[in-house]
């Protein structure tokens, strides 16, 4: 122990009433097999109390110690820096791919080959190196005033930048990762120039400077400000199935739809998954919790809440989600959004989408 | 110039609740005149004179300047528009505005130039002209309160009231400051009135003294008048010290001086002369200021009390000769019959 | 003992300085000389003048609306008699229970393009939502207002208590010099207040300029804001600390001009004759007005918000939020970062009266972490512990954040308490000495009752700053330790309002008791 550090610890005690000071991942590294509980440390960017049950189910059937730690996903990104080898952290649980791809481009992660895992989730929605593993699907789509729009004239992602669609489209801002991850397979199925020039139209269509969340901007088409909404399906879903009448009533007023980047090249998906962390010392355990998410009481608890997709074939689908159309996935492999992250956001920049 | 009145209060009064504050209390101030409103703590002179001022409204009476109605149960000019200039004991002047702005303050009405030309033949008068562009808090005391005269001065009000004006003020500049404001104010040539409670302060400064007590003014005239002409003991004590003297305690020689009517006199201790008449022993001797007490043995029992220039130092037991001057003996029964 | 050697009494407060100012200090350093890869060029280019600029719009425009709101509001309260004037005169202070982000979320819902205000000029109008122009809540002047709405009761404070100590003598001997009430107002209240009032603007804007939560849920990118993304998106520690430093320097510009003003003290009155002046009565359509005139201020920057949060919560029934973690875990937090907050103010406040030095030194260590916002010792405390090689982890990451809180707060414990010892006669503490008190016993029997009734007030706001504080606990906490306040960021950020309201409301309730106390003090004090 440095100076330093005994300093901190000094300090700990001076504070007191802290009495769980010990490193959780330590305690289990040192005698994984031995009947002392296994622990398992898990840094969730997701909030949901359908996930807590989940959990307990999961020390329930493994008598593991699930350890978990919500914050947003950069702020587990940047802790985990900050915390560098000595993080208790086994498994990262973040929305969004590109959100994962940038723990492994940190060198947060590692890989995991597993068989089992390898089987259930399609090549596509995992790291093609192990490093991330999808574990339910969340699409970006668009929310439309069904009055004012066919499906057809929204069909495929290009047909937003059409001058017709002057003055309709609602969009939160560019720094948002959906955004980014979205924009990552257009640059990604159309070049970097023509997808440049799909952002500079979409500009010109907004209705309104980017502002709000996702929700904002399918309320927005109900209230009339805007026509065409690009948001994530689950906030669409999660409206119709509110409590609130006024809720419902913005659900029941839109339509929803998956567009394509072209005929018959599927629509965009997204995923939540889960990052085995450099750290993690029990593999095993790591790959149990993943394995377990994949099942079909894994995947119910994950989406019911969220109204996310199951990404396991045949898992039962949450309530909500049939009033969404049906639609064939794109099959871009999901690392390029993180691999085009950073020309995304340079790309917006060069657009002004704010 | 604007013909100045005099300022008259007429039976005005003024109670908070059951406390009567201001009771039937008539004043007329005369142009060019300073009247000091001299009572104790309580006696309502504060009362009265924000009644004058305009800060309170009367439950009776009426305040006039000239013909002019300024307050009466029908009729209140509010402090804004009667044009009645004030000074406090604390000044009051205005922080964050220089000497001159000051006492521009209330020369609104006049074109920009006009207003400080105006306001600076003020500060000439009162000697602030070095002072001119300085602030409060950089300020003497006696320039603060010149300050504060030369701004209530400045837009010609039908009269000024001082409240305690000079007993913020350090005693050695004390009377400096009051001769030159005062002048100021008789050059002005509006009804002043002072309230204060330095009966020696009423007395060599104002030009007449009005004696409130229980909210009531008791009497009012030229200081000599009221000084020796005291209508009740109330406003003898309030111009200075008063002793009773037992008519049967007096020495035969004094007592055909003296019309006897009643029981008791009172005496100021002036009026016991010192160097001819009865001889009396002293039993004490006091230095109190620019005079000495002495205690006077009438008899075994009764003493009189003498006020005289510290000459020779007199000791207990010495024998002094002294006669009583009738005018500074005061009869009260008699009058109030 | 010789006179160099420093005495016993002299280490507690010496530790205390270093405890209090470290993370500041840790994040200036890390600032100014820990920078690696990007350099000052770019980031000044990039992020640095969009992320000042747009902060100082923010707060001029949150500056101009909080004298519109306060100084008009305390004139009226503190110079007149109209229907309402006694219940508004505390009620104007309720604002500050609200924390910025959740008056934030409050009126994103009220302004929104769905929400009431905008669907009921539909309904009146029947125009549609393309037809109209309405005021647009994300924006910089959005942000102004939601910050003005909830720290203006700063301003309208100094400005009351200015008005009401002004000197009476002084407004009457400008009422007999022709003055009417409104020249009244803006040639002789308003100048003489000025000072307090600036002062009380001062500290309003700093607390503004602190401000994270609100600047983040509504996409303004302020410094507060960048601090947290520049750290957290980008990953770029360096370009959070610059920012950081650009905070700090804001800050205590604003802290020092608000000390200059308030040493002023009402540009020296001359006038010794303070007490409240008789309040006039209005002639009744203007009593009518002011009483309107409060009470919508009253509506917007309290009522309104809170019916719509309690009216979102009702509407969330069958989601509940399990509140019982969150507020032991609030309460935990609160109860330790009080105690060690307080302890570091008594100490500090004791401290000041021994010596001018040690008065200096605390004074300035106490403003220094005051004016830190919390994402900037978050970052001073982050930077701390990457150079001592500790993970944020349980014990260590609690150590932190109590250690942030205190670095944070303990200026707001030390006004309360040097204001109940300045309110004493100087001559006491002589006094106790000359009878030969010193040491421990002069603190137990002297020093300790006497700033008691402060302390108490300290205790109190001590526990609602902490309560309330998002970016440094956000940055900070350790397992399972989510405040309530962190917990109604993240479903506000997660676009579930409805459940953000819960923890949001419990937030402002607890923060109502400590604001009605500090009014109730307010008003003992200007009676007296």
């Amino acid at each position: 122990m440095t100076h330093r550090t005994r300093i901190i610890a000094g300090l700990s005690l001076l504070v007191g009433a802290v009495s769980a000071c010990s490193n959780p991942s330590e305690t289990t590294a040192a005698d994984p097999t031995a009947e002392a509980p296994r622990v398992l440390t898990l840094y969730s960017s997701r909030h949901y109390d359908s996930d807590k049950t989940l959990y307990a189910m999961f020390e329930e059937a493994t008598g593991a110690t699930l350890d978990v730690r919500e914050a947003g996903a950069s702020q587990l990104l940047e802790t985990m820096k900050a915390e560098g080898d000595q993080s208790p952290a086994d498994i990262v649980l973040a929305a969004d791919a590109g959100s994962l791809w940038r723990f492994k481009d940190a060198g947060l992660t590692q890989a995991l080959n597993s068989d089992t895992l390898n089987a259930l989730v399609p090549a596509n929605y995992r790291a093609a190196d192990g490093h991330w593993y999808g574990v339910s699907r969340r699409m970006r789509g668009i929310a439309y005033d069904p009055n004012r729009w066919t499906a057809d004239d929204l069909a495929q992602w290009p047909m937003l930048a059409a001058e017709d669609k002057a003055g309709e489209i609602c969009v939160r801002s560019s720094s948002n990762i959906y955004n980014l991850s979205l924009m990552g397979e257009l640059i990604h199925r159309l070049g970097s120039e023509a997808a440049q020039d799909w952002a500079t139209a979409i500009v010109a269509n907004m209705a309104r400077n980017p502002q709000g969340g996702d929700t904002d901007q399918i309320r927005a088409i109900a209230a009339g400000e805007c026509s065409i909404a690009i948001v994530n399906h689950y906030y669409w879903v999660r409206l119709g199935a509110s409590d609130s009448a006024a809720d419902q009533q913005v659900a029941a007023s839109t339509a929803f739809l998956f567009p394509e980047f072209s005929d018959g090249s599927g629509s965009h998906v997204n995923i939540t998954g889960a990052a085995i962390t450099a750290t993690a010392d029990d593999l095993a355990l790591a790959e149990e919790f993943l394995a377990f998410l994949l099942t079909e009481t894994g995947q119910t608890y994950l989406t019911t809440e969220t109204k996310e997709l199951p990404l396991i074939a045949g898992a039962p689908l949450p309530d909500g989600v049939d009033a969404l159309p049906s639609f064939t996935p794109s099959d871009t492999a999901l690392d390029i959004y993180g691999q085009n992250q950073a020309e995304a956001q340079r790309l917006f920049d060069l657009a002004g989408w704010n | 110039m604007p013909s100045i009145h005099s300022l008259i209060a007429e039976n005005i009064g003024r109670s908070y609740g059951d406390v009567v504050a201001v009771a039937n209390a008539s004043l007329s101030l005369h142009p060019g005149e300073v009247t000091a409103l001299i009572g104790p703590s309580g006696s309502g002179k504060t009362t009265f004179l924000r009644l004058l001022a305009g800060m309170e409204r009367p439950d009776t009476g009426e305040i006039r300047s000239g013909q002019t109605v300024l307050a009466s149960p029908g009729r209140h000019v509010p402090i804004e528009t009667r044009k009645i200039g004030l000074v406090f004991q604390d000044f009051a002047l205005f922080p964050h505005m220089s000497v001159l702005q000051n006492v521009m303050f209330g020369l609104r009405e006049l074109a920009k130039s006009d207003r400080v030309r105006a306001a600076e033949k003020w500060l000439d008068q009162l000697g602030l002209t070095h002072r001119r562009d300085a602030y409060p808090h950089h300020l003497s005391g006696g320039e603060q309160q010149r300050t504060a005269i030369a701004r209530a001065l400045a837009p010609q009000p039908v009269a000024i009231l001082l409240d305690e004006p000079f007993s913020g003020l350090d005693p050695s500049m004390r009377d400096r400051v009051r001769e030159v404001a005062l002048s100021a104010i008789r050059a002005a040539g509006v009804p002043a009135l002072m309230v204060t409670h330095d009966a020696n302060e009423a007395l060599v400064h104002a030009d007449r003294i009005a004696v409130i007590e229980q909210g009531s003014i008791l009497q009012s005239g030229a200081p000599e008048t009221v000084y020796r002409h005291p209508v009740s003991l109330a406003v003898a004590r309030a111009l200075g010290p008063v002793h009773p003297l037992e008519a049967t305690d007096l020495p035969r020689e004094w007592q055909d001086t003296l019309d006897r009517r009643s029981d008791t006199f009172w005496y100021r201790p002036e009026a016991i002369k010192l160097g001819s008449g009865i001889e009396l022993i002293v039993k004490g001797s006091q230095l109190a200021g620019p005079v000495t007490e002495l205690a006077l043995a009438l008899n075994t029992s009764a003493e009189i009390f003498a006020a005289c220039q510290p000459g020779t130092p007199l000791t207990p037991g010495d024998r002094v000769s002294a006669t009583i001057e009738p005018s500074l003996v005061f009869d009260f029964q008699s009058k109030s019959i | 003992m010789p006179r160099w050697m420093p005495s016993v009494s002299a280490i507690p407060p010496a530790v205390m300085i270093g405890l209090v100012g470290l993370p500041v200090f840790a994040a200036i350093y890390a600032g100014l000389v820990a920078g690696d890869g990007a350099t000052w060029a770019h980031i000044l280019e990039n992020r640095l003048t969009p992320y000042t600029l747009t902060t100082l719009a923010t707060l001029i425009l949150a500056a101009i609306m909080m004298l519109g709101l306060a100084v008009p509001a305390a004139w009226m309260i503190s110079q007149h008699d109209f229907p309402g004037r006694a219940f508004f005169s505390w009620a104007l202070i309720l604002p500050l229970a609200m924390p910025g982000y959740v008056m934030a979320y409050a009126w994103a819902d009220l302004m929104g393009v769905a929400g009431p205000l905008q669907s009921q000029i539909r309904a009146v109008t029947g125009l549609t939502a393309r037809e109209y122009w309405f005021p647009n809540l994300f924006t910089v002047p959005g942000l102004a207002f939601v910050l003005a709405s909830t720290l203006f009761p700063y301003v309208y404070i100094t400005a009351r208590a200015a008005f009401s100590m002004q000197s009476l003598a002084t407004l009457d001997a400008a009422r007999s010099l022709g003055a009417r009430p409104l020249d009244l107002f803006w040639r002789v209240a308003l100048p003489v207040a000025m000072p307090a009032i600036l002062g009380g603007l001062c500290l309003a804007l700093m607390e503004a300029a602190a401000d994270y939560g609100a600047a983040d849920f509504l996409g303004i990118q302020t410094l507060g804001v960048g601090i947290v993304r520049s750290w957290t998106s980008f990953g770029e520690p360096n370009t959070a600390a610059r920012l950081a430093l650009m905070l700090i320097a804001l800050a205590a510009i604003l802290l020092v001009t608000a000390r200059l003003y308030q040493g002023q003290k009402g540009l020296h009155q001359t006038s010794t004759q303070w007490r409240t002046p008789g309040r006039t009565q209005l002639p009744r359509p203007i009593a009518v007005a002011a009483t309107l005139l409060c009470a919508m201020i009253l509506i917007i920057c309290f009522v309104a918000p809170v019916l719509r949060l309690l009216w979102l919560a009702s509407q969330s029934a069958t989601r509940t939020v399990d509140l019982a973690p969150l507020i032991k875990s609030t309460l935990a937090l609160g109860v330790l970062g009080t105690s060690g907050a307080f302890i570091a103010a008594l100490i500090f406040t004791l401290a000041a009266k021994r010596t001018q030095t040690m008065k200096l030194a605390t004074r300035l260590i106490a403003a220094a972490g005051y004016a830190a916002p919390g994402a900037v010792l978050g970052l001073g405390a982050l930077f701390i512990l990457r150079e001592t090689g500790q993970a944020l982890t349980g014990g260590i990451a609690i150590t932190l954040l109590i250690w942030i809180y205190i670095s944070r707060f303990t200026s707001a414990g030390v006004e309360p308490m040097q204001a109940a010892l300045d309110r004493l006669p100087r001559n006491l503490d002589n006094a106790a000495r000359s009878l030969g008190s010193k040491g421990v016993r002069q603190f137990f029997a002297v020093d300790f009752p006497l700033i008691a009734p402060g302390a108490f007030a300290a205790g109190l706001i001590l526990f609602v700053e902490i309560l309330k504080e998002l970016p440094a606990t956000l940055m900070l906490r350790p397992f399972g330790w989510d405040t309530l306040a962190v917990k109604a960021h993240a479903y506000a950020t997660d676009e579930r309002l409805a459940q953000a309201t819960l923890p949001s409301l419990l937030i402002v309730f607890a923060g109502l008791a400590p604001v009605l106390l500090l009014s109730w003090r307010l008003s003992q004090t200007e009676r007296a």
